[in-house]
């Protein structure tokens, strides 16, 4: 479809007008030729200033969507970064609050990360960090899930309408998944570069505060902490 | 006749229209929240300047523009219809499209500007970072 069809349909007109010669005077043809070929000018500036302005708008929107990606991503692992996981996180307590369905949070937390930065050098500590997120991500197969960047060398796994028992099936598959990267770490009890995990999961109500359930997966962390590390707890809501 | 000197803002870009060296500039970003108003002194200007101007003089009008919104790419068009017809009562004037190697869509507007033209010499000039 032509986008100027009315107008081109005027101009056709005008150019039949000027062909059928029904003016009265010589000079009152000339007066309207002028204006014809006048309209017709501006109707090609026209034409291109919606082009320019396409392309303009083109442009901005790939910026838009660049600065989108950029404020939402953590540029050193390519993971959700905190702001994003914050906003994602309230979305999906609301909405298990409304639909009353599980939702399962998982905090996880490189053991002995500033021994490993000590022994290795922040660079390969920061390869390391780059690892062990890939690893975890791919323990995260539902497009629904977030594996997001919380601090320093924790990480946080949002499940949706998932129980406590299917969060800690993912949790083992994280585990699994850094222990298989096999990442030398001597400094660690293990050898290598492990992860220790709280698992927390429950089914919201207006009456919880959406920190709870982020709380109760750094509780039981911390007991995975004081377990010796390498290990997953589980806190469930009574 | 005064020359014109208006500084830029946020969303309007630099005017430097010098009378005696005949260089004319506009540069920066031109999106004024009333294209009209911002640029009637601009156009005022100009007519006058274009007016007052022999067939010797040698007039170069510089653009540098990073962005600008439809209301500007209209009074644009305008500048160059009013340039372009001293050209043809036999002006000296030329238009200088500068503009940076990165920025493509400020390359390829100032090629649909240049396509509008018949008499106007128009260079599209491509600068690399120096």
């Amino acid at each position: 479809m032509n986008l100027y069809f009315k107008e081109d349909e005027v101009c056709k007109e005008a150019e039949k007008l000027l062909l059928d010669d029904i003016f009265s005077s010589p000079a009152d043809k000339e007066h309207y030729l002028v204006l014809f070929k006048e309209y017709r000018k501006l109707l090609k500036q026209m034409r291109r200033m919606v082009k320019m302005s396409d392309l303009m708008q083109n442009e901005l929107k790939i910026l838009s969507h660049k600065l989108e990606q950029m404020s939402s991503i953590d540029s050193l692992t390519g993971l959700f970064n905190r702001r994003y996981f914050n906003e994602v996180y309230q979305k999906e307590w609301l909405s298990a609050c409304r639909s009353q369905v599980s939702l399962a949070a998982l905090m996880l937390d490189i053991d002995n990360f500033k021994k490993y930065n000590d022994t290795y050098g922040h660079l390969r500590g920061d390869k390391c960090l780059q690892a062990v997120a890939e690893a975890v991500r791919k323990a995260v197969k539902r497009p629904r899930d977030m594996v997001a960047r919380y601090g320093g060398e924790e990480f946080v796994i949002i499940l949706t309408e998932t129980d406590a028992s299917g969060a800690f099936y993912i949790a083992e598959q994280a585990q699994n998944n850094v222990r298989q990267l096999k990442i030398e770490h001597t400094a660690s009890s293990f050898q290598i570069v492990s992860v220790s995990i709280g698992v927390a999961a429950m089914i919201p109500s207006s009456e919880n505060h959406p920190e709870e359930l982020l709380n109760m997966a750094d509780e039981a962390l911390y007991r995975s902490k004081s377990n010796g590390r390498s290990s997953i707890s589980l806190h469930t809501k009574e | 006749m005064n020359n014109l000197l208006i500084e830029k803002t946020q969303s309007t870009p630099t005017i430097q229209f010098d009378f005696l060296s005949n260089v004319l500039k506009i540069s920066g970003e031109s999106f004024p929240e009333n294209t009209a108003k911002f640029y009637s002194p601009v156009l005022e200007w100009l007519r006058e300047y274009i007016e007052q101007l022999d067939s010797a003089t040698e007039v170069t009008m510089e653009f540098n523009i990073i962005y600008f919104n439809s209301s500007t790419s209209k009074i644009f068009m305008t500048i160059f219809d009013m340039l372009e017809g001293a050209v043809e009562n036999g002006k000296k004037i030329c238009v200088n499209w500068r503009c940076d190697e990165k920025n493509e869509t400020a390359i390829e507007c100032g090629e649909e500007f240049k396509e509008d033209l018949d008499v106007l010499p128009f260079n599209l000039i491509i600068e690399g970072d120096q």
